[in-house]
């Protein structure tokens, strides 16, 4: 029972001296062992963004496609149904792709089906007929 | 990553000074500490284990072990290394626990450490160091005779003030 009480005693008076706090874990280290979380985040975010690009491109070249064909058979149908004046030259040139090709399309109009028989011109509804000599 | 650092922070302390006195070595105890903890961290933490302040004592005794070169009983403790910060600043004190600590068999040394500083109990131990409660409690029993007689003079007066 007495050594029991010294024990304890030197117990006590062994346990007031605190053993030395280590040196604190090294952040540098530190980091590169959590890395896979770091690079995981890093590669999900690199598909997202890499996604949203393709995406964003996409829609691009498919709305500019869609622009460009309205913008052509507006063109189309102005020049083969109204006569032209400024206003509609004006017009054509704001919507046609290029000068060029609205000159083009100006000089050398190509055929109609829409335009009514009557109005066709003679020289072209010759040219179709077939002559028998 | 935050429980592995409160258990440092808690714990670290203790865990030193057990790879201190097993290897005898300060710096090769604290690369082992560290070596332990960054481990762990890289693996995802200590979710297996049931015990995880007895796991860690056992990862740092056999982080030591597998690290260094001793498979010998006796180690030699740099004479500048401090483990301890004493009561009173008595630093005389602190390198005749030192010495006394050195002098003792590996075995009760560990013991002595994982239970005085540590706070395990003798069945915690016995787990770890692969022995009997009973054996364990022998053996704190004769470390404590042990270093009460290295210490003898300095532990009465202090003993003695103290109550």
């Amino acid at each position: 029972m007495l050594d029991h009480r010294h024990d304890e005693r030197f117990e006590t008076y062994l346990r007031k001296f605190r053993p030395q706090v280590p040196d604190p874990l090294p952040a540098r280290e530190m980091k590169r062992a959590s890395r896979p979380h770091f690079g995981l985040t890093i590669w999900a975010a690199g598909c997202a963004l890499t996604v949203a690009i393709l995406l964003a491109a996409t829609l691009r070249i498919v709305s500019q496609r869609r622009a460009e064909e309205s913008h052509h058979a507006a063109a189309v149908k102005l020049t083969v149904s109204t006569p032209l004046t400024m206003r509609r030259a004006n017009d054509l040139l704001a919507a046609a792709p290029s000068y060029k090709d609205l000159m083009n399309q100006l000089t050398f109009p190509s055929n109609s089906p829409l335009l009514p028989k009557d109005k066709q011109s003679a020289l072209a509804v010759l040219s179709k007929e077939k002559i028998k000599l | 990553m935050d429980e592995l650092e409160a258990l440092y922070r808690q714990h670290g302390a203790a865990l030193l000074l057990f790879a201190s006195t097993v290897s005898g070595d300060r710096t090769g105890a604290q690369d082992a500490l560290h070596q332990v903890f960054l481990k762990l961290i890289e693996n995802g933490g200590l979710s297996r284990a049931v015990d995880k302040k007895a796991y860690l004592f056992a990862c740092v005794r056999n982080a030591v072990l597998n690290g260094s070169h001793l498979q010998r009983r006796k180690i030699t403790i740099e004479p500048d290394s401090i483990w301890f910060d004493p009561p009173d600043k008595d630093y005389a004190a602190e390198r005749n626990l030192r010495r006394a600590l050195n002098a003792l068999p590996r075995d009760q040394r560990e013991v002595v450490v994982l239970h005085a500083w540590g706070e395990l109990t003798f069945s915690q131990i016995g787990d770890l160091l692969t022995a009997s409660s009973n054996t364990v409690a022998s053996r704190y029993r004769y470390a404590l005779d042990k270093l009460r007689e290295s210490m003898y003079p300095k532990e009465n007066s202090c003993a003695g003030s103290s109550t």
